[in-house]
């Protein structure tokens, strides 16, 4: 019931326009949804042919998951999804601890009724990943949630450096058990942060970050 | 690695779109305390401004409604644009609620705008079909900011589009629910639909993979939400705008005629087009998509807005004065007339007498008779035109003439121009050999090749004691008929997936698994012989 033709005309044969930029996300999202089994290696030939493209955007992405730690080289030189270790996520868990509870504070001075609705807007989507049981959206969700604040604070060192921790984060957590209940706290404990923003209360942001991550960090 | 997320059976949900860099997001608290997801886009320069809204279902940033090039489109011109996915929908807060909860998030949030610094006010409103709709539930909310409403192709009242005439508007009610009323997200439906499965109200939950559609289900039971069914405020200025080939043109011209009974001023543009924006063109002249690339974009935002922006600026900015006619109509294959009135005062009706020979006459057979033929639910004459979008590849109705189940009655060629202007209906007189019947009746213009476009069509149900009086309203068109081409009409018991076929027993015909044939019957000639009534207006160099 709609003025406007339902969807423009499909593209034919495989979408040469999708830049490394897509591709690198595209891939990122798939190994972080747990879509390959851990240890897997991956060829720019196979990678380059599920997703239409050269292998030239492949190349690109690998690099930059390889920067990342995503990805790893193997013994043979070729590329395996990493498996990072207790003492890797130890040290992640460590430095969210220095860093989010400080871009808090200053986010809660900065923030405009824009910023701190789009968090809400987040957690619209949170919650319905919730009522879904679908356990990788609300994780993106809560990427989607931490990195608004230092991007709204446009601190892209910070912001750089926490998509880092968080791929990490959840490369452990992608084949964990579904429960809810631990995701409703963690839903419940974004939306005291929000309220603490929206406030413009500097302790209390930062308060309720560090209670955060205190509380639902995965063990 | 699954770049297309569809579930089991195949039906393709449709991702959101990406934020446009220039909107603000916002997540706007409703009385009630559930938050819609809205987008404000403000000039460059000026510090307030008057404001146009826009509430949809649709993707407030998606491709489909391009809502981030119109709104840049009005920021361009000085105005502060506010465009909000409904409650339920995308990423709005709130369960699904079609229709119920329009009213007062409507209110609402024109309320929230008049709170806003960079509101100068006051507030119009812009959009087709269900964002024309909401703009008539913002009007009956009565939120005095609210100055001037744009309502497109779309009906206050659903149930003209939905229950013509009291038969279910299948096709254009299930794709509508498909892609919109499951849950929060967009479906594509073009072909996902298998019409052959029975009954008839599983056929989209089989392309759901069970899932249903609340809304689509009580519809089928026959209960619309009487929130759908909406008064016309006639004290709020509005510009009608709405599209000869629309589907809901005739409510549209209903509402239009309802509304002008306030003080408002009430202004009506009818176009040669469908219910997206597609244009009647000339044999040969290929279909051309907006979006096919920038100009082509730019070239029709401004067809489409520029009316709506005169409009509106004659009703919410200061010194910006409205001076247009009450009717600007299209005359199909010829250009635009203006008038005081619709029908034009100068159109006169004229009575097509349906006549045995396949005829339609000026006078009728002085002998009444009556000709009957089969209806057979298990092959329903089958439905040629795009749902919302005849226009893009017109069908062409010629082979109808050919299935026995079809009445076709057409005139002699005119030799000289012969122009359609109001409102046409038939009446007749309809017998069934079962307790209902449905009748389509389809106005269609016929070159001398054969092939036939459709003008105006309709549908009506009818109930013993037989033969009962029918009168099928088929809306109002303005149409050229050139010369050497004639007027067809075509009468049948269905027009399948459009409307859901008579099961020719007293079952509904969205739960039924029997059917049985049914003959029905017109009664032709006589004083209560069938006829077509259409309006016509003297073709240019006849004189008046």
């Amino acid at each position: 019931m709609k003025g406007f033709r339902p969807q423009p005309p499909a593209r034919t044969g495989p979408d040469k326009t999708l830049s490394s930029k897509r591709v690198y996300e595209e891939l990122r999202r798939a190994i972080l949804h747990g879509e390959f089994a851990p240890g897997t290696s991956l060829g720019e030939t196979q990678v380059g042919e599920m997703l239409g493209v050269s292998r030239t955007p492949v190349r690109q992405a690998f690099a930059e998951l390889l920067n990342q730690g995503i990805l790893v080289e193997g013994a043979r030189r070729q590329v395996v999804i990493a498996d990072p270790s207790p003492e890797l996520l130890d040290e992640v868990l460590l430095m969210r601890d220095a860093l989010e509870p400080t871009l808090a504070r200053r986010a809660a001075e900065w923030m405009d009724v824009s910023d701190v609705d789009q968090l809400r807007l987040i957690m619209i989507r949170a919650r319905r990943a919730i009522d879904a049981h679908d356990m990788d959206a609300f994780l993106d969700c809560d990427d989607d949630f931490h990195l608004h604040i230092p991007h709204t604070l446009h601190h892209l060192l910070a912001e750089d450096t926490l998509r880092r921790l968080l791929g990490l984060s959840r490369l452990a957590v992608r084949h964990t058990e579904w429960d809810e209940d631990l995701l409703r706290r963690i839903a419940t404990e974004h939306e005291e942060i929000i309220e603490a923003l929206s406030a413009g209360d500097p302790d209390a942001a930062a308060a309720a970050v560090t209670a955060h991550l205190a509380s639902s960090a995965p063990r | 690695m699954e770049l297309l997320n569809r579930t089991a059976t195949g039906a393709v949900r449709r991702p959101f779109a990406d934020e446009p860099v220039d909107a603000r997001p916002y997540a706007v608290q409703m009385r009630d305390g559930i938050r819609l997801a809205t987008d404000v886009y403000l000039p460059e320069r000026g510090r307030r401004w008057p404001v146009v809204l826009s509430r949809l279902p649709y993707d407030k940033a998606g491709e489909e409604c391009f809502m981030p090039h119109i709104a840049r489109w009005f920021t361009a011109r000085g105005y502060a644009v506010v465009v909000q996915d409904v409650r339920g929908k995308l990423r709005s807060d709130g369960p699904l609620a079609p229709f119920r909860a329009e009213v007062a998030d409507g209110y609402d949030t024109i309320d929230w705008i008049t709170r806003q610094s960079w509101y100068g006010g006051p507030v119009g409103m812009f959009g087709d079909s269900y964002f024309g709709w909401t703009q008539w539930a913002a009007a009956a909310s009565g939120h005095t900011a609210l100055r001037a409403i744009a309502p497109r192709v779309i009906s206050a009242d659903f149930a003209d589009l939905l229950m013509p005439q009291g038969v279910f508007a299948l096709e254009v009610s299930a794709l509508w629910a498909f892609e919109t009323w499951v849950d929060e997200a967009l479906y594509d439906y073009e072909g996902r639909l298998d019409w052959s499965v029975r009954p008839l109200s599983e056929v989209v939950p089989t392309a759901l993979g069970g899932r249903r559609s609340p809304f689509l289900d009580a519809l089928g039971a026959g209960r619309l939400d009487p929130a759908a069914r909406l008064p016309a405020r006639g004290d709020l200025p509005a510009l009608h705008v709405g599209g000869w080939w629309d589907i809901a043109q005739k409510g549209q011209l209903g509402t239009w005629r309802a509304a002008r009974t306030g003080r408002a001023p009430q202004y009506l543009i009818m176009d040669a087009t469908d219910h997206g924006w597609t244009a009647l063109r000339a044999p040969g002249e290929p279909y051309v998509d907006p979006r096919t690339d920038e100009r082509t974009l730019a070239r029709f935002l401004d067809d489409y807005l520029r009316p709506v922006e005169a409009f509106l600026a004659g009703h919410l900015v200061e010194g910006r004065a409205y001076d247009a006619a009450p009717v600007r109509w299209a005359l199909a294959h010829e250009g635009w007339r203006e008038a005081a009135d619709w029908p034009p005062p100068e159109a006169r009706a004229v009575d097509w007498h349906l006549v045995p020979s396949g005829a339609l006459a000026p006078d009728p057979d002085r002998t009444e008779r009556t000709v009957t033929w089969l209806h057979d639910p298990h092959d329903p004459v089958p439905g040629r035109a795009h749902a919302y979008h005849p226009l893009i590849e017109p069908a062409d109705q010629g082979p109808d003439a050919e299935r026995a189940d079809v009445l076709t009655f057409q005139t002699e060629p005119f030799r000289a121009p012969y122009d359609l202007a109001g409102p046409a209906e038939v009446r007749l007189r309809l017998g069934a050999d079962g307790p209902s019947a449905h009748l389509m009746a389809r106005v269609s213009d016929v070159a001398p090749d054969g092939t036939a476009l459709k003008i105006l069509d309709g549908v009506a149900g009818a109930a013993p004691p037989w033969p009962a009086e029918v009168t099928v309203d088929l809306g109002g068109t303005g149409y050229r008929l050139r010369p050497g081409h004639r007027l067809r009409l075509d009468l049948s018991a269905s027009e399948f997936p459009r409307y859901a076929p008579h099961p020719g027993t007293g079952e509904n015909p969205w739960t039924a698994r029997d059917f049985r044939r049914m003959e029905q019957w017109i009664i032709l000639g006589g004083v209560r012989g069938a006829r077509l009534r259409c309006h016509t207006v003297p073709a240019d160099g006849e004189g008046a």
